[in-house]
């Protein structure tokens, strides 16, 4: 009975002198050759042929009444062997994970690397927008020429050859009869000649050119052009769309302004201005103290129009706007110069 | 069109301040593009009398002057070269304010003390005159506030008229819808005619042969002329909206122009020969020198005046200087005539000419009120020139042409039902009125009424106009908004944007950047890809009107412009760029049927890449672009379009490195459509380019990727059984590739996979020779597989690989 406490003070000594062993060399040993000491320390205890398992073997020559009591004490020291080593062992393994932790030479302020990311043009993704908000009420998107015949450009649109609305629009012209759309507004004829059932629901942004080049204006630009026919459409109901669009693109409270103009193909017409973003109408920079700021043109359909395409202007009534994306672009991103948007400067492109 | 506030007030008195009236014109539909008030920001100064004037003790410049402001004297030391005892000026006193904010304080000029300040007309906003001081007329009145004296702070708009209202292109019909928005009293002016007793028949003959062209032609003569210098008040009228007075006659002939929109012109009726008038065609070879010294040859096209001789008069357009006003003209032809809008519009754009005349005609004047302005003018003319008007009129007028205002009916429930609003119709009514569209005396049946259109307005002739005009009248801005209701109806994109936006954002996500070039380029540039000459893609779309050599055809690739931005990059130490940009192809084809625009549309998806991929790297991964990167992108750009992808064995693209460019297809069961190419760029295409690194650039045809429908797969089983790896290191000839190595064993069923791994050449492999490592995958769907299986497939692999000897294994 007497090795017993005698044991436990040696395991516990041992122990002691080999946790300080390990734990303070660790950085000198392999995580693997640590784990392997670990098991050969605790072997020597606990293993099958360790010494607390040769304290069992001693029982066989025990009294009935020894060996309940030898038997108690064995597996108390069992008991706080293996509560020991587990500790140990556990310390062990936070030695090794924190070894591992300081190794890292990982600069935390250097760029990542490797995933390269790029961009799509500021205009289209003003154009995606504008697209799928109508789509969601239901419009359906349509495409046109954009080199097409004076018909569907001017004549359809009421706009007669000679007439002088032409000149608010200076025409490429590439043939006889044949020009670069000045405007989205072609695709209301086409899709009005393709569509004949009310009621018509079209977005059509689109690629339009004029005779034009300064700090304001491209030869080429984007446009946005929208129609709605149906019976019983009104004006109202212009101011109404135009309302919730501009609310949507500009934000809640954003107030709309109509003041009329003249496009052959509306009557009334109107240039549409909302209120300035960026100052809530109290005047700023971006919108010249004026506190508005124009976006596009519209109008109900003139009569002219559905009579050229086919469609009773009786019984239809509709209405149309158009603005343009860049325009809006410019607005939304304070883009000093529309050529910008063209010249593909990689510092420039990068930024959206 | 520049507009004068002063000339508007006299025939509305309008009170509102200029701003206001400027916001009233826009939101009528007259937008006023810029303001210009002359004495703005301007108090304190007033009229004052310079009672003497002496030298400066101290200053030879300056003079010491005693000054009356109609109460005291002030001493002011003033430095203006022109200021002298008597004058009448303009005084800032001591506290008065000037524009920019300076305020006039007492002050001590080389000793002496001085008062207030004389000012020069830049000093007060009222021009640009710096070299004296301003000075009023003698009869100011001393005292009196600057702005209170009368026509000296005028208010100078430009208004911008749209095409539809020639009305407004005048004093008076900008002051008609003044005077009808602010309820204000519209005074139209008139003159009392003196006719003498000799008839005008006896001085000149009328002839018009062409009254399609000229559809109403009046003459006058007024006799006894004295040409010379204008009144005051024409002279101030004038060049308050930037006319240069040239001499009485001319002038009032610019004044009703710019008052009541109507042109006219008047002859020195002496040089005309044969006392004759003539509106006809001209005859092919005649010439006229106008009045900008241009001597013009003219055609049957042409529309003129003419004496009995030869042209004098571009009809409409321009004057002649034989037969101009001069000094000693006593006798003057007068015409006032209405001409075809079209004609005249094309007779100015044949002569590349745009005169205040040409642009009003084109646009339509009245056409109702040309015998009583040409009774006007010669008024006018007799007034300031003390000359006589000759008794009556000579007048042509063409049957067709309109003698009284039409008639145009409105249903006011419609107008209602159309704009959306309740409008009363009595104040519809009145709202008309006020800008002289008057009920018409025709009965009312029941839904319509029906309004007289003025001559003025010659744009409104349908129930549309008429109701624009309501909407315009009562102000847009108080039509409260309302939601169309519909069935319901999902909104779509078009096949085109859908694919358009899957190859956009799938780019944008592999790490390139979009782009967007104007869609115009030039034969230059085209020609530096080195095509064949019969490629279609030289032979492009030409504007007639191109605005610069590099702009003049229509695109038919993407690729010049894109490599263009390459270099604009190149130059803007920009190294490192990837772009792509879905544009437009045009290309000629036969027109084959009405109102065909005569070409094909194609969308192109063009992209180019130039320098370190990924750029930014610091670790050293990074590569300068190459056929693979390019490669690789276009692989994963086709698995996101779900569209089966097949290389070409080669491309034919002249731009393009021949051994490095592939043509790429799409496949549709056993057909291949063709659909794009890609590769490096050809050494030789690059240079004329001036690009220093590889280019990688390919296109799409996204109308021929169209062609074939999405090909989704479904979900296809994977084996759930351990894979046996395998690998092995082949040491080939340099020149046999990939695919042909591949070809060289028949695969067995329970090989799943072959990958390359690496590509080595140098150090131990022969030279002409590489080394490619390769990982096979071994696995059976079912079952596991033994290692006596694996052992065999991949032996028989490698033996058949090998058996010609070409090939062997380290």
């Amino acid at each position: 009975m007497s090795h017993i406490p005698a044991l436990r003070a040696r395991f516990d000594e041992d122990c002691q002198s080999f946790a300080n062993e390990v734990l303070n060399g660790a950085d000198t040993e392999t995580a693997g050759r640590l784990r392997h000491r670990f098991d050969e320390f605790k072997a020597r205890y606990l293993g099958k042929k360790g010494e607390i398992q040769a304290l069992l073997r001693q029982m066989g020559q025990m009294t009935a009444e020894e060996k309940p009591l030898f038997g108690k004490e064995v597996n108390l020291l069992r008991d706080h062997a293996e509560a020991v080593l587990s500790d140990l062992s556990a310390r062990i393994e936070m030695a090794e994970v924190s070894r591992q932790l300081a190794g890292s030479k990982v600069d935390p302020t250097l760029p990542g690397t490797g995933i390269p990311l790029g961009s799509l043009h500021p205009l289209n993704q003003v154009r995606e927008e504008i697209i799928d908000y109508f789509v969601r009420l239901g419009f359906n998107m349509a495409e046109a020429p954009e080199i097409d015949h004076d018909w569907y450009n001017f004549e359809a649109l009421n706009i007669p050859p000679e007439h002088p609305a032409r000149d608010m629009q200076d025409t490429f012209h590439v043939g006889e009869g044949v020009v670069l759309r000045t405007h989205t507004s072609n695709v209301q004829v086409h899709y009005m000649l393709a569509n004949r059932q009310a009621p018509l629901r079209m977005i059509a942004p689109g690629v339009v050119y004029r005779v034009d080049n300064d700090a304001t204006h491209s030869p080429m630009f984007n446009q946005v052009e929208c129609l709605v026919v149906d019976e019983g459409i009104s004006f109202a109901h212009l101011r109404g769309t135009l309302g919730l669009w501009a609310e949507s693109l500009f934000g809640t409270g954003t107030q709309l302004r109509f003041r009329p103009s003249f496009f052959p193909f509306t009557e009334p017409s109107a240039e549409m201005d909302v209120s300035c973003p960026f100052c809530q109408g109290k005047g700023c920079r971006v919108c010249k103290q004026s506190g508005w700021i124009e976006i596009g043109g519209c109008g109900s359909v003139d009569p002219n129009v559905f009579t050229a395409v086919g469609w009773d202007p009786e019984r239809y009534s509709g209405f149309a706007f158009g603005f343009g994306i860049d325009r809006i672009a410019i607005i939304r991103y304070g883009v000093p110069d529309i050529g910008m948007f063209f010249r593909n400067d990689t510092r420039f492109l990068r930024q959206f | 069109m520049l507009v004068s506030l002063n000339w508007l007030r006299h025939y509305v008195r309008l009170t509102a301040s200029p701003r206001d009236i400027a916001s009233t014109l826009t939101s009528l539909g007259f937008e006023v593009e810029s303001l210009k008030i002359a004495g703005e920001g301007v108090t304190g100064v007033i009229v004052a009398e310079v009672r003497s004037r002496e030298k400066h003790p101290e200053a030879d410049k300056l003079s010491v002057c005693r000054v009356f402001d109609g109460e005291q004297e002030w001493q002011v030391v003033c430095g203006a070269p022109n200021v002298a005892a008597g004058q009448k000026v303009l005084f800032a006193r001591v506290g008065a304010k000037l524009p920019g904010g300076f305020s006039i304080k007492k002050a001590k000029l080389r000793g002496v003390e001085s008062f207030g300040m004389i000012c020069a007309e830049d000093e007060v906003g009222l021009g640009e005159g710096h070299d004296g001081i301003f000075i009023l007329p003698d009869d100011a009145v001393t005292g009196m506030p600057m702005h209170e004296i009368e026509g000296l702070c005028d208010v100078q708009m430009e208004v911008n008229v749209t095409p539809n209202r020639p009305d407004a292109l005048s004093h008076l019909g900008l002051a008609r819808e003044l005077a009808a928005h602010y309820r204000l009293e519209l005074n139209v002016p008139s003159r009392v005619l003196r006719e003498g007793s000799e008839p005008v028949q006896d001085a000149v003959r009328l002839e018009v042969s062409d009254d399609a062209s000229c559809p109403h032609y009046v003459g006058r003569v007024i006799e006894g002329v004295t040409v010379g210098e204008s009144p005051a008040w024409l002279k101030t009228a004038l060049r308050s909206v930037g006319k240069t007075p040239i001499n009485n006659v001319v002038d009032i002939t610019n004044f009703v122009l710019l008052e009541w929109g109507q042109p006219s012109h008047a002859f020195d009726l002496d040089t005309l020969s044969g006392a004759k008038i003539e509106v006809r065609r001209a005859r092919e070879g005649e010439t006229l020198t106008t009045l900008d010294g241009v001597e013009r040859r003219l055609t049957s096209q042409d529309c003129i005046i003419a004496d009995a001789e030869k042209p004098q008069v571009l009809a409409g357009v321009m004057g002649g200087t034989l037969s101009g006003v001069s000094p000693a003209t006593q006798r003057i032809f007068l015409e006032t005539a209405y001409f075809q809008p079209t004609m005249v519009r094309l007779q100015a754009r044949r002569h590349g000419l745009s005169t205040d005349s040409s642009y009003r005609f084109e646009r339509g004047i009245d056409y109702l009120t040309t015998a009583g302005l040409s009774d006007y003018i010669a008024a006018s003319i007799a007034e300031v020139t003390g000359g006589q008007v000759r008794r009556g009129r000579l007048e042509s007028e063409s049957p067709l042409h309109p003698k009284q205002a039409p008639v145009v009916p409105l249903r006011p429930d419609r107008m209602r039902k159309l704009l959306g609003v309740n409008i009363p119709t009595g104040e519809m009514a009145a709202m008309l009125a006020g800008i002289g569209i008057a009920q018409a005396e025709n009965p009312t049946d029941g839904e319509k009424l029906y309004f007289k259109i003025p001559g003025y307005r010659g744009d409104i002739a349908r129930e549309a106009d008429l109701i624009e005009e309501v909407a315009r009248l009562y102000d847009f801005n108080r039509i409260q908004g309302a939601l169309p209701s519909f069935t319901l109806g999902a909104g779509s994109l078009t096949p085109r944007e859908q694919l358009s936006r899957t190859l956009r954002h799938v780019l944008a996500d592999l790490g390139l950047q979009e782009a967007m070039h104007l869609r115009f380029t030039s034969q230059k540039l085209l020609a530096k890809l080195g095509l064949p000459a019969e490629d279609i893609r030289l032979n492009p779309i030409r504007l007639q009107n191109p605005l610069s050599e590099d702009w003049e055809v229509m695109p038919t690739t993407g690729l010049p412009n894109m490599l263009q931005s390459l270099l604009h990059n190149q130059n803007n130490q920009q190294a490192d760029v990837a772009l792509f940009e879905i544009g437009k192809a045009f290309f000629p084809q036969p027109k084959t049927k009405a109102r065909d625009n005569g070409n094909r549309e194609e969308a192109l998806l063009t992209l180019a890449m130039m320098g370190a991929w990924p750029a930014g790297d610091w670790q050293g991964e990074a590569r300068e672009v190459d056929f693979y990167i390019l490669k690789g992108l276009i692989q994963n750009l086709f698995r996101r379009l779900h569209r089966p992808l097949r290389f070409g064995p080669g491309c034919v693209e002249p731009f393009l490195h021949p051994k490095e460019s592939l043509d790429i297809f799409v496949q549709d069961g056993q057909e291949s459509i063709k659909v794009g190419w890609m590769g490096i760029l050809h050494p030789r295409s690059q240079q004329p380019f001036d690009l220093k690194r590889k280019v990688a650039v390919a296109e799409l045809s996204l109308d021929s990727l169209l062609r074939l429908p999405e090909a989704r797969q479904g979900f296809k089983a994977y084996s759930l059984q351990v894979a046996s790896l395998r690998d092995f290191n082949a040491i080939v000839p340099e020149t046999m590739r990939h695919e042909e190595l591949l070809g060289r064993f028949h695969p067995p069923a329970i090989l799943e996979n072959i990958g390359l791994r690496s590509i080595y050449r140098g150090a131990g492999i022969p030279e002409g020779h590489k080394a490619m490592h390769y990982e096979l995958v071994f696995r059976h769907p079912e079952r596991s597989l033994t290692d006596e299986e694996v052992q065999a497939a991949h032996e028989g692999i490698k033996a058949e690989i090998a058996a010609d000897g070409l090939i062997r294994f380290n």
